[in-house]
């Protein structure tokens, strides 16, 4: 019954949707005088028709578990009727049809008045007047009240009486019938804490509406310099209203700007011809019921809501390009870095480090052989478009008396800071030769566990596990040194804007356990000979019984340090749980930390230290595994593992979405390239091997299985 | 093997390594300073970390006969004194298991003024560092 009509409907809109453009710039979405309205001969011809139901599908619950028993044959002439009502709605609606309802239940019935209203709202948004007027008219739906379109036009007008006389009518009593006590007194100085206000429920409803149409007319006034109409407003009706004297006198100073730019700046408003009535609407929506007045621009937040969320839960989300509505946003796993393309072996004992310098061209791998490895990153554009990367070994960096865990490029990748064990090395990248070490002697007591270069490459910092912090020139000179004692620092990072560290940190000291102090340890369980633990009560040399002999845990937390003054600034509580490491996340607002057992845990460091999440999965129990954002946006983390796979989670999701096997022993470290857009990531282990990961080649080049298969020979013989 | 952290101890002191500071007890853990290792005093304790120990040996003592190990430092390698795996003599069975450490290899490192609140990070004057090196 509704074919005439959709006719009519869709194609003379098409006609005229130029002609209500320019109705558009003004007042989108809420435009209620229509220029490309319909004639009302027209408009008359058409017929109402009311079907039953509402917007739902009574065979949706087919799709995902046993349908319940129901009287489908009763229902099925209702579906039909729903069928051509969604003819109309396809337009905007269509995507929503083609797939059962969000995480694979059953769609929510959306009630037939809102979903003819929100189609409405986009129609008249988006121009297409004359269709909005033959919906309206078929279905006897409004997307607002006559008066609630008034309003809307009058506030947009700036007819202010006129539209403080449509108040009531919109659910808004004339007269201020309850009158709350004041309210605590908040300074309340722009547009922008207006809504602030409104939460906060400073008198009744109409008196909040009233006040906001009245300083947003105050504020016209002096726009335009009426300074006396401004005051009339100010004492007639703002002082009426207004529940805080703050609040007056704050606007009242607003007449002592200097000009029209002074005004906007010290009110934070932007003026009648600017977006100011339209702010004030959506605050004024606030008020008055959805079912008279439809918040503004709804269908597209619906829309835009969609596509977030689809990218929120999208596993392998790269880009946060426009997606089409049309499907469901999903990005394909095959760009993912899951496929192993170079075996570097040049090491010959476990690989325990991997970094890659700031511009992801050159990789240095660190590790028991007492050796540091340079690789340099070769590409290569391949066939059928897109790049393919090969790895050479570059230089190998021998002289390390010990065995190196800790490393760190200079921020323009010319030097490489490497430690063994109590020694600093500073190494030239190019030439792969080591720069003389002018501080004669070591400043280190102990072990160094960690090095960081500051942002502007002035400044490297080394610390070790003697609590000692020491600050080096770029060419090796110690500048200054901390003593941190008794906190032991295990590994830290440095914010990108180079003022703070964020360190995992262990107070040396012992434990208070039952009003007790307690000896305490810090450490890996270890899978010698060392017994740690309870141990079994025994007979002392006096034949009395002994007390059994424990050591309580020491505590494990985050510290951010601020470098110029070496203040603790924030702390985090005990994590009761061994840190292994901590990695910066790109946009320097996060911070990943690796904890013994088996967790990873994300924390944000602005404004302040807090829990955020964890992972699991992964296994880590007795030795020193290091963790990684993964690019872009940091979406992805990833972790090495005892078992010898590499994990990769996604967003908030605490398992992880793939388990990566090559590796035939522990993997130590992963390291993501810093250039997000090559999505390479490198795994070491202690096979003694490291691991390039990139996308799958037949996936992203358009190649032939042949080819890619014959790259990945090559690359393999290349190395072995 | 991966990369493990050596351990690290707190107590009222911590007894360690004289040639490299590698900590190996605390004194809570000692049950008897009344022994003699090869040079000299020693301690026996309950337990001792981040070291290694050798091949199983009798071996003939004043209290009778025992089978040891001899204990290393895992960072320097320094012989640090014995463990006992097994005791002869039954009124010797307390010591299983337990460690010998020889005062002469080790140093005790009392524990620093203990501060309850957040730990401070103070600056090295330069001059002071530069004189040491």
């Amino acid at each position: 019954m509704g074919h005439p009509l959709r006719h009519n409907g869709s194609h003379p809109s098409n006609g005229s949707a130029g002609e209500a453009g320019p109705s558009n710039g003004h007042s989108l979405g809420i435009s209620t005088v229509t220029p490309g309205s319909l004639p009302p001969h027209i408009l008359g011809a058409i017929r109402p028709v009311q079907p039953p139901g509402n917007l739902m599908y009574e065979d949706d619950r087919d799709w995902y578990h046993e349908p319940e028993s129901h009287e489908d044959g009763i229902e099925s002439t209702d579906d039909g009727d729903m069928d051509e009502d969604d003819g109309e709605a396809k337009h905007n609606k269509h995507r929503a049809m083609d797939r059962p309802g969000v995480g694979g239940g059953k769609r929510m019935p959306v009630e037939r008045e809102e979903a003819v209203r929100l189609m409405l709202q986009g129609l008249r948004d988006i121009g297409y007047h004359q269709a909005a007027d033959v919906l309206e008219a078929e279905s006897g739906f409004h997307l607002s009240t006559a008066a609630a379109s008034d309003f809307q036009a009058a506030i947009l007008g700036g007819r202010w009486s006129e539209a403080l006389a449509l108040l009531p009518e919109l659910g808004i009593p004339t007269a201020s019938n309850t009158v709350e006590p004041e309210s605590s007194s908040s300074s309340i100085a722009s547009g922008k804490t207006k809504a602030t206000m409104m939460g906060k429920g400073s008198g009744s409803v109409t008196d909040q509406a009233r006040f906001l149409i009245a300083q947003q007319k105050y504020l016209e006034y002096l726009e335009v310099g009426q300074q006396k109409k401004a005051l009339g407003v100010l004492r007639g009706e703002l002082a009426r209203v207004a529940k805080d004297q703050d609040v007056l006198h704050t606007l009242s100073g607003f007449m002592m700007c200097l000009d029209k730019d002074d005004l906007y700046e010290r009110a934070v408003w932007d003026g009648a011809s600017g977006a100011s009535r339209r702010q004030l609407l959506e605050h004024l929506q606030a008020f008055i019921s959805p079912s008279v007045m439809v918040p503004s621009r709804r269908l597209a937040t619906l829309f835009d809501q969609a596509r977030r969320h689809q990218q929120m839960t999208c596993l392998y989300h790269e880009e946060p390009d426009s997606s089409s509505l049309y499907v469901d946003h999903r990005c394909e796993s095959g760009q993912f870095p899951s496929v192993t393309t170079h075996v570097l072996a040049d090491h010959t004992d476990e690989v325990w480090r991997i970094e890659w310098s700031p511009d992801g061209m050159q990789l240095a791998s660190a590790g028991k052989d007492k050796t540091v490895v340079i690789w340099q990153l070769k590409a290569s554009p391949k066939e059928g478009g897109g790049t393919q990367y090969n790895v050479e070994s570059l230089h190998q960096l021998r002289d390390h008396s010990d065995p190196v865990d800790a490393m760190a490029w200079s921020p323009d990748g010319k030097t490489l800071v490497t430690a063994a064990d109590k020694t600093v090395y500073v190494w030239n990248t190019k030439t792969g030769t080591q720069r003389p070490r002018p501080s004669a002697g070591s400043q280190h007591g102990d072990t160094i566990s960690a090095i960081q270069w500051l942002p502007d490459g002035s400044e490297f910092i080394v610390a070790s596990m003697d609590c000692k912090v020491v600050f080096y020139s770029a060419a090796g000179n110690m500048l200054r040194q901390w003593t941190a004692f008794p906190l032991q620092l295990n590994d830290f990072v440095i914010t990108p804007d180079g003022k703070r560290i964020v360190a995992i940190t262990t107070p040396l000291k012992r434990v208070n356990h039952n009003d007790r102090l307690k000896q305490a340890m810090s450490a890996r369980p270890s899978d010698d000979s060392e017994t740690i633990g309870p141990a079994p009560v025994v007979l002392g040399p006096n034949g009395g019984p002994m007390q059994p002999f424990q050591y309580a845990t020491m505590e494990h937390s985050i510290a951010v340090i601020r470098i110029v003054d070496h203040e603790i600034i924030d702390w985090s509580q005990d994590l009761r749980c061994e840190t292994t490491s901590i990695r910066m996340s790109s946009d320097g607002r996060k911070v990943l930390v690796s904890c013994t057992p088996d967790e990873i845990q994300v924390w944000s460091i602005d404004p302040g230290l807090r829990y955020l999440r964890k992972h699991t999965g992964h296994v880590q129990g007795h030795f020193l595994i290091r963790s990684c954002f993964g690019a872009p946006k940091d979406r992805f983390i990833l972790s090495g593992s005892e078992d010898g796979h590499v994990y990769v989670w996604q967003g908030g999701s605490p398992n992880p979405i793939e388990v990566l096997s090559g590796h035939r022993d522990v993997v130590n470290s992963v390291a993501w390239n810093p250039v997000a857009a090559r999505r390479i990531f490198a795994s070491c282990s202690d096979d003694t091997t490291i691991r390039i990961w990139q996308p799958p080649i037949n996936v992203e080049g358009g190649m032939d299985i042949a080819t890619s298969a014959e790259i990945v020979e090559e690359s393999e013989g290349m190395v072995l | 093997m991966g990369r493990a952290f050596r351990i690290y101890l707190a107590g009222e002191s911590v007894l360690i390594c004289r040639q490299c500071g590698n900590h190996l007890a605390v004194s809570e853990g000692v049950m008897s300073k009344q022994f003699t290792g090869q040079h000299g005093r020693a301690l026996l304790v309950q337990q001792v970390v981040n070291t290694y120990t050798g091949d199983a040996e009798d071996r003939d003592m004043r209290t009778g006969r025992h089978t040891v190990r001899d204990v290393f430092c895992r960072v320097c390698h320094t012989t640090l004194g014995w463990k006992y795996d097994f005791a002869f003599e039954h009124d010797q069975k307390y010591k299983e298991g337990k460690f010998i450490l020889e005062r002469e290899m080790i140093t005790e490192k009392p524990e620093s003024k203990r501060d309850l609140g957040r730990p401070r990070i103070e600056e090295v004057p330069v001059r002071e560092l530069l004189a040491r090196v």
